[in-house]
């Protein structure tokens, strides 16, 4: 017998201030089961509706104004009002350049995915938040999960030795 | 003397499990890898939002084209509409690939990359760049162009790069 994820008892925050991205992602956790879904389109929404205390996993986009998505990481992680500092939380976002994805960890986000995503890539992001929850860790400058991979057994094709 | 409070050496803090208690059992649920038909289905999910996406883009650009072919001269309007067309192509750079149209995805991203280097107030030669990039951008999503490896494309790809080096050449 193989685990399962049922979504309908994970709530979620979406943080985006495009309309139709905000949306998309919604109907994508609809899809796949989720229920309990808020948004907010931007950092003071998103605080709001984070001391509502009713929130497991936020998925952020980066680029919010005025005050940014990686502003509002910051807060979760390191503000001592906030609700739960060890909240998953994927950086979704179109700053999809490696300077952003290294400043994203360095600040103690959970998983990254670059905009243009795929369904795909934003289920597994969901699957190793809920699934694969990591441990953190807490040292001078940082507070965070822990940035060192599990390392679990993969049964595809190693491309390595494909010659690909 | 730092005033972090954070511990010198690694305090390791085990994860509460509480999300994974509450959403991961062995009965109900979703696997944790996708299937092949519900990715099919999200695919179509996705795909459904495409003609929004190029509707309400097509009509943005189409706004940003007039405003850019007509500057405005007050440098606080100029700053805002230079504000306006960097959030316009970072948003089309991260919506593009998503519905279909990594082509549009490219150019946004390469106007994006610009408009980041360059100050609110752009001179001619920056106009004209950006005004490049919104007409180039517009042409795909009025002729919807899905591909990005095609002739078409290489063809689009190159006048975009030659029109931009023209505007470099004519205005030194």
């Amino acid at each position: 017998m193989s685990e399962k994820i049922d979504f309908s008892h994970v709530r979620f925050l979406i943080v985006d201030n495009n309309r139709l991205m905000g949306k998309l992602v919604k109907d994508i956790l609809g899809m796949l089961g989720a229920n309990q879904v808020t948004m907010a389109r931007d950092y003071d929404g998103a605080i709001t509706m984070l001391r509502s205390g009713n929130v497991d996993v936020c998925i952020t986009e980066w680029n919010l104004k005025p005050r940014s998505g990686l502003e509002l990481l910051d807060f979760i992680r390191n503000d001592a009002t906030s609700p739960d500092r060890m909240l998953p939380i994927i950086m979704l976002t179109a700053n999809s350049e490696m300077e952003y994805v290294v400043e994203s960890r360095d600040k103690g986000v959970t998983e990254f995915l670059a905009k243009p995503f795929t369904a795909d890539g934003l289920y597994r992001r969901l699957v190793m938040v809920i699934a694969r929850p990591r441990d953190f860790v807490s040292v001078k400058g940082y507070f965070g999960p822990d940035r060192r991979r599990q390392q679990l057994p993969f049964d595809g094709p190693d491309r390595r030795d494909s010659g690909n | 003397m730092s005033s972090d409070p954070r511990p010198a050496k690694p305090k390791f803090i085990p994860n509460r499990g509480e999300l994974k208690r509450k959403a991961v059992n062995f009965k109900k649920g979703m696997e944790l890898k996708l299937d092949d038909g519900m990715r099919s289905k999200l695919d179509g999910l996705v795909q459904a939002s495409a003609n929004a996406f190029l509707d309400e883009s097509a009509a943005r650009i189409k706004a940003l084209r007039e405003q850019v072919a007509n500057m405005p001269a007050d440098p606080e309007a100029r700053k805002n509409l230079v504000e306006e067309i960097r959030e316009e192509a970072f948003q089309i750079k991260g919506m593009g690939g998503l519905f279909g149209f990594p082509l549009l995805t490219e150019f946004a991203k390469s106007l994006h990359d610009f408009l980041k280097e360059t100050d609110d107030d752009l001179d001619e030669l920056q106009q004209e760049i950006v005004s490049i990039h919104v007409d180039t951008m517009y042409v795909v999503i009025a002729h919807k162009i899905a591909g990005s490896g095609g002739a078409l494309e290489a063809q689009l790809r190159a006048s975009l790069k030659a029109a931009v080096e023209k505007a470099k050449h004519k205005h030194g």
